[in-house]
């Protein structure tokens, strides 16, 4: 019999001890109390036909004896010993081959749990912990993984401890498995094929073409998984929204990959409250956005957080925890800021008190309008009935400007009451407005230009025409306010309304402390691969963060270069894998570059597929089955020496005199 | 037997201070109030049969004779006493009639006391209770002019004590039953068949046990010899169920070892086994009384603790024992 959890000899001396400690005890055990009486004559009338409870503890330690070793038994997880080639033959299937190469997927995928929560690759090792521990003499196993590229872990070998301690150290990682290319570096294992030999695949994803084998060895395909229920959240990003006060606007995508209708709860979080939440339900497949608005608080980071996932019938949950959050970096926003250069006109003043969140600096017309201009510290300019020496290097717009003043703009003529005939409504500072109507009366005709926008046309020319000038947007109105009604009218506050956020458009936000970044893709650190970087935990720009230099990562800490050794792409960028989701950090200092890492791949996140075997090589179907996980054996020897050992102690607790 | 180093206790009106043998009840522990013995000077031994005594004294007997109780009538021959002739008698019939009355001879009180381990055993011990008991019996006896027979037993008969007919003799009964060392377990019917063959003449056998052996054999056989029996059943308050239920742990195991001996029993003891041994103590007790109820025998039964005094003066006296 061989044991998987523990050496044999480590369970036969566990119940040796077990059986000690009984015996001791046995020993030890307390002594009746001796009641002397004048004669046994009513006594043995009593108790005549009892007897002797000496027996019955010679028996019940027995029992304990035999239940304790039971128990050990069962702490090794016995398996039966088999002989594979015997077991082969019999079955009329090929001779196990002595030399087997275990391929582990390591995507993200593998790390989804079932109902009995262990995950997918957990059932992955246990199968090839199995293997290791039935490993005969003569045989030989390989591990490679397929991480981000596909490496061995360990050569073929006979040495069951290292091929143990290599598979307790497996994690899924967070890009895609580099499938072929683990299959690659098996396939130029040295020393395979000089005998019989095996390269098995653990996977749970599609089956890739099939490697090219030395002589001698054979591929078999093992589908790793069943089909899980998923919801996953597969877009987060944050914007600054449109028109004022600013507001951050922030969009997250929830997905269902599950086969049955779900319910979780969202939450919106930054790093120091939660903005809310909200319960979704989601059909089969169905995708929800939702988009949330809110006021900058000081925040840089926003989160993005499936919770209390269940779906119907049995509320399982949720199977895939690395795509339960997503994360992303807030845009800072900057305050709207109007300049108003005008010899007081209240309509516009007004009009932009109406307007929260907005900071409007009045300049009288002259040299201060002048030097504010020149300075460009606002969104907007109104320039009421003036016009600067220069054009502005700032969005403005005139109302009545002077004719030839420096404003740009030519006057043909001056007109009194004009009809109006047309309006740009689609212009963005029309939008929304009607003026039909507008009564004006006396106004100047402009002379445009090619490229210029036809704000307002009557019938001898434009009186509003709307002009880049090498990329600042201006706008002129050829009337003065106090001589139309547009001020009266309910379309003048939506005007001025239009005008800022038409002004501020591409300017409401400064550029964010970092970029979010798809765990799949590589993350380029620069050089040539001779550095060895590493990713750390992104601390708000106050972080150690560093690119290592020295080693290339070879030899040394092999758990902390494993995600720090460049990966020298076609581009001649070194790249390498994020080692976690959440926020991180490449480079110190300046030149530190903060990266929100999410997962946001359906790949990797529908866990309904069922694996299938397409491509597998004719004589995998001649191959041994796949070690099966622990619980899916009909019934475990464990379970039944538990169950042994738990029948014993209920013989033992009846036997003993209790 | 005096013990070596004991002072001799206070004597109290002929009874002498003694000393006991090893495993034996200390004489030292008895020693009766004159009071007591007063009362018991009152007392006399009743026998619930007439028997022949050798010499005279106080008993009434089948002989008839020179006793004060008007027996009979007999024809005068030749030789008797004149003093016994009728003459009133003679007067009315003109007949010399001799007048016979009832002979007032001894009684034999045959004392038989259980000296098997088993009496050493209680608080006091049954061996002292059987002692005093037996002693106050031999005073009555003696100060009676009675024949007084003392037969210790174990296994069989131990070496019996006939003391001379004097009330002080007492003293050496308890002496006697003190110095005898405790015998051998077994049953009563041997030690009573050895007693039936060596007691030439009928009496009143009291026997002094705790009867936790076969019995019923060795009385039958004093019966038959036609011995006047008198049982008195002696136990310990330590075997009293009630006592014994209240010291015992329920579910506690227990090695059950007898003071005589024998196969110890391991047991855990509860309610059950408590109730049972209450069934069995009382059944003992029962079928001893029935037994004597039967053959109109006395019966008498004390705990150890039991006020001595009240056991004699009382329950003897109840049950018609003394009189």
């Amino acid at each position: 019999m061989d044991f998987r959890a523990l050496d044999p000899s480590q369970v036969y001396g566990l119940a040796a001890a077990a059986a000690a400690v009984a015996v001791l005890l046995f020993l030890l055990r307390p002594r009746p109390k001796a009641v002397v009486v004048p004669s046994m004559f009513f006594w043995d009338q009593v108790v005549s036909r009892r007897r002797d409870p000496r027996w019955r503890e010679a028996l019940a330690l027995v029992l304990q004896v035999l239940a304790l070793a039971a128990m050990a038994f069962a702490l090794g997880d016995p398996a039966p010993r088999d002989d594979p080639g015997e077991a082969a033959s019999a079955a009329g299937r090929p001779v196990r081959p002595a030399d087997r190469v275990a391929v582990v997927d390591l995507s993200p995928s593998l790390d989804a749990r079932g109902a009995d929560g262990r995950t997918r690759l957990d059932a992955v090792r246990d199968a090839l912990l199995r293997d290791v521990n039935l490993l005969a003499d003569g045989e030989r196993l390989a591990l490679v993984v397929a991480a981000d590229r596909g490496r061995v872990a360990v050569p073929l070998t006979s040495d069951v401890r290292r091929l143990a301690l290599a598979l307790r150290s497996l994690r899924p990682g967070l890009a895609r498995a580099d499938v072929p290319g683990a299959l690659a570096a098996a396939s130029a294992l040295p020393g395979l094929g000089e005998r019989p030999a095996e390269v098995r695949l653990y996977t749970d994803g599609d089956a890739p073409q099939p490697p090219s084998l030395p002589a001698g060895a054979r591929y078999v395909l093992h589908p790793v998984g069943e089909p899980l229920d998923n919801l996953a959240v597969t877009a987060l990003d944050a914007r600054a929204s449109e028109g004022l006060p600013a507001q951050h606007e922030a969009l997250v995508r929830v997905r269902s990959f599950a086969s049955r209708p779900a319910e979780a709860t969202l939450s919106i979080e930054t790093a120091r409250e939660v903005l809310g939440s909200q319960r979704l339900r989601l059909a089969p497949g169905e995708t929800v956005e939702r988009v949330y608005r809110f006021f900058p608080r000081g925040d840089e980071t926003l989160e993005a957080a499936l919770r209390d996932v269940a779906f119907e019938g049995d509320g399982g949950g949720d199977a895939l925890a690395g795509d339960d959050r997503a994360y992303a970096f807030l845009q800072p926003l900057s305050p709207a800021r109007v300049l108003l250069i005008s010899r007081g006109n209240l309509y516009l003043e007004k009009a932009l008190a109406l307007i929260p969140g907005l900071a409007v600096t009045r300049v009288p017309a002259g040299p201060a309008a002048e030097s504010e201009l020149a300075a460009g510290g606002a969104d907007l300019a109104f320039l009421d009935g003036w016009a600067p020496g220069r054009p502005p290097r700032i969005p403005s717009i005139y109302f009545n400007p002077p004719p030839g003043s420096a404003s740009g703009f030519a006057v043909l003529r001056r007109v009194e009451t004009p009809v109006t005939t047309d309006w740009a409504l689609d212009h963005p500072l029309l939008r929304h407005l009607m003026l039909r109507d507008l009564n004006i009366a006396l106004t100047s005709v402009f002379e445009p230009r090619p490229g210029d926008t036809r704000l307002v046309g009557t019938a001898g020319g434009p009186i509003a025409l709307a002009r880049d000038l090498s990329g600042t947007p201006v706008v002129a109105f050829g009337f003065d306010l106090g001589d139309s009604d547009l001020p009266l009218r309910v379309a003048f506050p939506q005007l001025v309304y239009n005008a800022v956020t038409w002004a501020r458009e591409g300017r409401a936000v400064g550029g964010a402390p970092g970029r979010t970044w798809l765990a799949r893709d590589l993350v380029p650190v620069g050089g040539t691969g001779a550095a060895v970087a590493r990713l750390v935990p992104w601390t708000g720009g106050k972080d150690e963060a560093a690119v290592d230099g020295g080693a290339d990562g070879e030899g040394g800490d092999a758990e902390a270069h494993r995600w720090s050794r460049p990966r020298p792409t076609g581009d001649g960028v070194a790249r390498i894998e994020a080692p976690r989701l959440g926020f991180l950090s490449v480079g110190a200092g300046e030149a530190a570059r903060p990266l929100a890492v999410n997962l946001f791949d359906p790949e990797e996140s529908d866990l309904r597929r069922v694996p299938v075997r397409e491509g597998v090589d004719p004589a995998a179907a001649e191959g041994p089955p796949l070690p099966r996980p622990h619980r899916e054996e009909p019934v475990a020897p464990w379970l039944l020496l538990s169950a042994l050992a738990l029948g014993v102690l209920l013989v033992e607790y009846a036997v003993g005199a209790r | 037997m005096a013990g070596p180093g004991k002072s001799p206790p206070q004597a109290v009106e002929g009874v002498p201070a003694g000393a006991a043998g090893p495993g034996a009840p200390d004489v030292d522990e008895w020693v009766p109030a004159a009071e007591f013995l007063r009362k018991l000077e009152y007392l006399r031994v009743v026998s619930r049969r007439l028997h022949t005594g050798r010499f005279a004294a106080l008993q009434r007997s089948r002989k008839l004779g020179s006793g004060i109780d008007f027996a009979d009538h007999r024809p005068y021959t030749p030789g008797d006493d004149f003093k016994d002739i009728d003459w009133n008698l003679f007067g009315r019939l003109d007949r010399l009639m001799i007048r016979l009355a009832e002979e007032e001879t001894e009684l034999n009180l045959y004392l038989l006391v259980d000296r098997t381990a088993s009496m050493g055993f209680g608080t006091p011990s049954k061996a002292l209770y059987a002692a005093r008991v037996a002693s106050a019996l031999a005073y009555v006896a003696l100060a009676h002019l009675d024949r007084v027979h003392l037969f210790p037993f174990g296994a069989d008969l131990l070496p019996p004590l006939h003391p001379p007919r004097h009330k002080a003799q007492v003293v050496n009964v308890y002496r006697h039953l003190a110095s005898t060392g405790v015998g051998p377990e077994g049953d009563l019917a041997a030690p009573l068949r050895s007693f039936a063959g060596v007691a030439r003449s009928r009496g009143v056998a009291v026997v002094v046990s705790d009867f936790q052996k076969p019995w019923r054999e060795g009385i039958d056989l004093l019966r038959f010899r036609r011995f006047d029996v008198a049982l008195v059943h002696v136990y310990a308050p330590e075997e009293d169920p009630e006592v014994l239920a209240s010291t015992m742990r329920r579910g506690q195991e227990v090695l059950i070892r007898g003071a005589e001996g024998g196969r110890p029993l391991r047991v855990r003891l509860g309610d059950r086994d408590l109730r049972r041994y209450a069934e069995v103590f009382a059944a003992h007790g029962e079928g001893l009384s029935s037994y004597a109820r039967a053959h109109n025998l006395f019966y008498a039964h004390a705990r150890s603790d039991h006020p001595f005094e009240e056991l004699v003066l009382e329950t003897f006296r109840g049950g018609r024992l003394l009189g």
